[in-house]
């Protein structure tokens, strides 16, 4: 046989034995190999140590009130009414995803380019028109700030 | 070196098992039809080894238990959907893996074991292995090997944990928890020797 410590494709042969699943041929085969292989009956004696040493830790008992507890939650269940015991959380996360999917979908698509609206022809001459005396009081301004950067150079 | 010889021993076994995993499918096509004894007939046989295992994993009996409630209240919230296409007990310790490895990665458990009172089952176990041990060296020696012990476990990888309890505790065979696990045989074989070649690593002062 193909020596367990050296082929790793083997390597489950020596678990195998220690946890006594291996077929009774299988066994005789191993036990025949490893009389002879050191390495082998090493990792043997290590992994029933290891088996040995696992089988401390016990578990403990359950608890007497087990099953009280779990059919008490049960009975809960039962009483609850249809719509409070289905799960909603992937409902809701479908209806989510499927909301966001609709409008990335909606915002994608090329909005219809609609003429804009007319301007009324009143309002764009509302616009266009400027009156004389804004002009004037406009002007008015422009000078007054001229003669009071002139005034200023001359203090300096 | 084939191990797949004809062995009336392993035949046996095996037909000892598939009796049992037809028995659990009979008993939970029971409960879908709202057979409510079923369902305490499947506890009973089940309720140990998913506590065992939860409690080896998180080290912890009320979590240990707390989990173990969900597992078996999963089970009958899908009662009305079993089909037994896969075996119960895979599907029972599929449910087991997943909470105990979320449990794990979830940061929160450690703020949990704070809430949870002292764990008694450390104390259950000092008790048994008192009462069979006579000198207190000996007990002290025993109580150091079991700390030694679950610290090397609790060490390990969650997933290794997990396929070394399921291999180590429960008996399963290779295929069954790679079912568990959905993943190959051959997966599960590298996992179980990662793990045990670092337990044996761990644990090999104290030989």
């Amino acid at each position: 046989m193909k020596c367990p410590s050296q082929n790793s494709e083997n390597s489950g042969v020596l678990v195998d034995y220690c946890a006594q699943k291996l077929s009774a041929a299988a066994k005789i085969e191993f036990e025949q190999h490893i009389a002879t292989c050191t390495e082998c009956r090493d990792q043997v004696d290590a992994q029933h140590y290891l088996w040995a040493s696992l089988d401390l830790f016990e578990a403990p008992p359950v608890s007497n009130d087990f099953d009280q507890r779990l059919q008490a939650r049960m009975a809960e269940f039962k009483q609850q009414p249809w719509w409070s015991r289905f799960n909603w959380r992937p409902a809701l996360s479908f209806s989510a995803a499927f909301a966001t999917l609709a409008m990335v979908f909606v915002l994608q698509q090329d909005p219809v380019k609609k003429p804009l609206p007319a301007v009324p022809v009143h309002e764009t001459s509302k616009l266009d028109s400027v009156e004389p005396e804004q002009v004037e009081r406009a002007l008015d301004d422009i000078e007054m700030l001229t003669q009071l950067s002139a005034a200023g150079s001359q203090n300096l | 070196m084939s191990p797949q010889h004809f062995d009336p021993e392993r035949v046996e076994k095996d037909m000892i098992a598939v009796a049992a995993l037809e028995r659990d499918a009979e008993l939970m096509l029971r409960v879908r039809d709202g057979d409510s004894s079923s369902f305490a007939a499947l506890l009973e046989r089940h309720r140990g080894p998913v506590i065992h295992f939860l409690y080896r994993m998180v080290q912890n009996q009320a979590v240990a238990e707390e989990l173990a409630q969900e597992v078996f209240f999963r089970v009958y919230k899908s009662r009305t959907s079993y089909e037994p296409t896969a075996k119960f007990t895979t599907w029972l310790f599929r449910i087991a893996t997943h909470l105990a490895l979320n449990y794990l990665r979830d940061e929160r458990h450690e703020r949990m074991h704070e809430s949870i009172e002292e764990d008694p089952s450390k104390e259950g176990l000092t008790r048994q292995f008192s009462d069979r041990v006579p000198t207190i060296e000996q007990k002290l020696l025993r109580e150091a090997k079991l700390a030694e012990v679950r610290a090397a476990i609790e060490a390990l990888p969650a997933k290794q944990k997990a396929a070394v309890l399921m291999h180590k505790y429960e008996e399963m065979e290779y295929s069954q928890i790679a079912s568990v696990f959905e993943c190959s045989e051959s997966a599960v074989k590298s996992l179980l020797f990662r793990a045990y070649e670092t337990l044996r690593v761990r644990l090999a002062h104290m030989a």
